[in-house]
């Protein structure tokens, strides 16, 4: 089950994806983790896939609750695909899945690759960002504006458009000059995205355009509120339409810089070969 | 002066003497103190390398057994999973380990907007009211959840979920009812900013008069009984009393620009004596000259949605604490803008139901996130975060003050710390709150400070679960080796009263 495989729910999909060795069974390195049949103690060998909090777990015993899948005895090697559970002055997960070490290609491959666990994590979650945009092109950002709406309301008094919170996007739009669409179908020169300029926790992470920006997009199709749709996507009336999808780019992956390297451009690159 | 007759080295002798004995006395007063309190950075050891900045602390003992204390801030989950972590410890605060058992999505970050949590009295029951992600642009929306074992790896059910045009804010309180026709059963009250309300009268309280029940009806109490401006400002705070009464203080906006941000409000203290049950909830006081419920504190306070006091923003605080032994007791705590560009935090207090209220009894300049409580003893706890200095000097100061008549008060420094390090990373840099609870005669509390491993930083002790080298006051990873950068942490703190 290697873990660049999987193309379905985020939720149910391993964060931190290790060979073990079971060290002991019914048991626990850790006094919070209640222990029944299915935790055991194992050793981290080797990292193959995981955060950043996580990477460093090589050497250490964590605390790991089975699927219920497979049996686990002393001594045996296994991959575990996992998610965290309980984090204190050690470490406990849930095992999502786990597979016996076996002389297959699939495993081979997965414990040879090396590199670092954090950027094959970042590998995966590439694809799927890729796998689940709507339209990924490259080009450049060659202006941001507010929406059309903010600046009728700027022109037409100090009263707010709808709700003040602080958790507001502060939407603004960029125009990206289009070089080439990579998936999806596009035939106009621009399109228009949408991104948050707040900074609150909800929208910091997503990214900040400004004119000059170049690079990979990778563009979600996003439902918006009635009375925010862009200047495109209004009637001839002026009116704006009830229910409009607009492009966004909200993810911290949705763009890559031409400067770096991997990332998309592989992904697009592999397709091209 | 007969000293001014000594000799040089009689008056050095002196001296020296005076000194050491000045430092023995505040060694030993720095000692008396760390008998009694104990702070904590929370993060465990086995995150020692985690740089993220938890702010927006809350805190629930639960008081049936005050060994156990859950909390929460602005922390993914350490492995970036579906579900957001919350802070558990089952030893009254001394260790912490972090359970991922909030509804999220890896998409967002494996992490919740603004939460807050309470425990039942007595029936062991977690709530938390949450920010649930993702939300579609202004729409935040609300979740209200339920565990009875914050310990276990079972997710919190959801109770309510709403969003609609959206529903900022959430802030809750809990109590299980010892007599009455609530007896035994578990109130939850939870402050919230609903966008969903008539004419701009956002203030809310949702509340349930049964929460421990399998299916617990929650009903939505509108407390705003003014046309606002355009709306309400976000905090909305209930506090709960064991003899059924339930108050409420919002930031009711009288006015709002929404180019420059700035704005006034009046402080509005509501309240219910049948625990929300009555036929015109949250309506028993009525202010005198305009016959409105709810009685208007403080008039035109002004403040600025866009206002910062150093990296954090501003925008209109309020607090609220009961006295747990008697009802017609309540201070109220609220923060305006003044006219030299400070930021002033107020402290007032009713000994009659919030009928009439005290001139300022308090006043902090360029402080904010007040939390209160009243412990056991009629003892009032004021948390608070207060900058200070100017330039690069400039120090976050978090102070713990307490007073049983309001006038005299007495105060312990938890930290003080640069407050410009490390850089933001988003807003809220420290939390558009903090919390403060009483159990007992103990006060509890949590606040977000920079994590410098640094004594003088703490001159009150404290204690640190993660990696650090207090020689070089730097932290340290997991190998023990690896210097990892500053952030911003969540530090518990224990004061015995």
């Amino acid at each position: 089950m290697p873990a660049k495989s999987r193309k379905t729910d985020p939720s149910s999909q391993p964060t931190f994806v290790f060979k073990g060795t079971v060290q002991e069974l019914k048991s626990s390195t850790m006094k919070e983790v209640p222990i029944s049949a299915r935790t055991i103690v194992v050793s981290v060998d080797q990292v193959l896939e995981a955060p950043k909090n996580l990477a460093k777990l090589g050497g250490h015993k964590v605390t790991v609750q089975l699927s219920g899948k497979q049996k686990a005895r002393v001594g045996q090697e296994m991959i575990f695909y996992t998610q965290g559970w309980i984090f204190g002055h050690g470490v406990a997960v849930q095992s999502l899945n786990e597979e016996p070490i076996m002389q297959s290609k699939a495993h081979a491959a997965l414990l040879s690759r090396g590199g670092d666990p954090v950027a094959h994590k970042r590998s995966r979650e590439v694809q799927e960002r890729f796998d689940s945009a709507d339209m990924v092109v490259s080009g450049k950002v060659t202006a941001v504006r507010l929406l059309a709406d903010a600046i009728k309301q700027s022109k037409a008094g100090t009263t707010p458009p709808g709700p003040v919170s602080e958790h507001s996007p502060h939407w603004r739009e960029a125009v990206i000059e289009i070089d080439e669409v990579h998936k999806g179908k596009h035939t106009k020169k621009n399109v228009v995205i949408r991104f948050p300029a707040s900074t609150d926790v909800r929208w910091y992470k997503a990214p900040k355009f400004e004119a000059g920006h170049q690079g990979y997009f990778m563009l979600h199709k996003t439902p918006i509120a009635k009375g925010t749709a862009p200047r495109a996507a209004k009637g001839k009336a002026g009116k704006p339409e009830a229910a409009a999808e607009v492009y966004t780019a909200l993810h911290p992956l949705d763009f890559q810089p031409y400067s770096q390297q991997g990332g998309v451009r592989q992904i697009i690159e592999s397709q091209k070969a | 002066m007969p000293s001014s007759r000594k000799s040089a080295p009689a008056r050095k002798k002196k001296d020296a003497t005076r000194k050491s004995g000045e430092k023995r006395a505040q060694t030993q007063k720095v000692k008396d103190a760390a008998a009694k309190v104990l702070i904590v950075n929370m993060i465990p050891k086995s995150l020692s390398g985690e740089d993220h900045q938890d702010s927006e602390p809350s805190l629930a003992v639960n008081p049936s057994n005050p060994l156990q204390i859950a909390a929460s801030a602005f922390t993914p989950d350490p492995s970036e999973g579906p579900r957001a972590p919350i802070y558990v410890s089952a030893d009254g605060g001394t260790t912490w380990t972090l359970n991922s058992i909030v509804p999220s999505t890896v998409a967002d970050g494996s992490v919740t907007g603004d939460i807050t949590v309470a425990f039942g009295t007595s029936s062991n029951f977690l709530y938390a009211g949450i920010i649930r992600f993702p939300f579609p642009g202004e729409r935040t929306r609300l979740n209200i959840l339920r565990t009875k074992d914050f310990q276990s790896a079972e997710m919190m059910k959801v109770l309510v979920d709403r969003m609609g045009k959206g529903v900022d804010q959430p802030y809750i309180a809990a109590a299980t009812f010892a007599a009455g026709s609530g007896k035994k059963k578990d109130r939850v009250y939870v402050g919230n900013n609903d966008f969903n309300a008539d004419s701009g009268r956002t203030a809310t309280i949702d509340q349930t008069l049964n929460g421990a029940d399998t299916k617990p009806g929650f009903t939505t109490n509108r407390i705003e009984s003014r046309p606002p401006s355009s709306q309400d400002g976000p905090p909305i705070r209930p506090a709960i009393h064991s003899d059924g009464t339930v108050y409420g203080v919002f930031h009711s906006w009288r006015s709002f620009n929404n180019s420059s941000g700035e704005g006034t409000a009046d402080v509005v203290v509501v309240r219910d004596d049948k625990g929300g049950a009555s036929p015109k909830p949250f309506t028993d006081l009525v202010d005198p000259s305009d016959h409105n419920a709810g009685i208007r504190v403080v008039r035109g306070a002004k403040f600025n949605f866009n206002g910062v006091l150093g990296l954090q923003r501003t925008g209109g605080d309020v607090g609220i604490a009961l006295d747990p032994k008697n009802s017609d007791i309540v201070y109220v705590a609220y923060n305006d803008d003044q006219p030299d560009g400070g930021y002033a935090l107020h402290i007032l207090r009713s000994t009659d139901r919030g009928q009439t209220w005290s001139p300022e009894l308090k006043r902090v300049n360029n402080a904010l996130n007040p939390a209160m409580a009243i412990n056991t003893f009629g003892k009032l706890g004021l948390l608070y975060q207060q900058l200070t200095g100017a330039g690069a000097s400039q120090q976050w100061v978090t102070k713990f003050e307490t007073t049983t008549n309001g006038t005299s008060w007495s105060a312990l420094t938890l930290a003080q710390v640069p407050a410009n390090r490390p850089p933001k990373q988003f807003d809220p840099y420290l939390g558009d709150y903090e919390h403060l609870m009483a159990v007992g005669k103990d006060f509890y509390g949590i606040f977000s400070a920079n994590n410098t491993p640094k004594k003088a930083n703490f001159p009150n002790d404290v204690v640190y679960q993660r990696n650090v080298n207090w020689e070089t006051n730097t932290l340290l990873d997991i190998d023990n080796i690896t210097p990892v950068g500053i952030s911003i942490d969540p530090f518990f703190f224990r004061v015995a009263g």
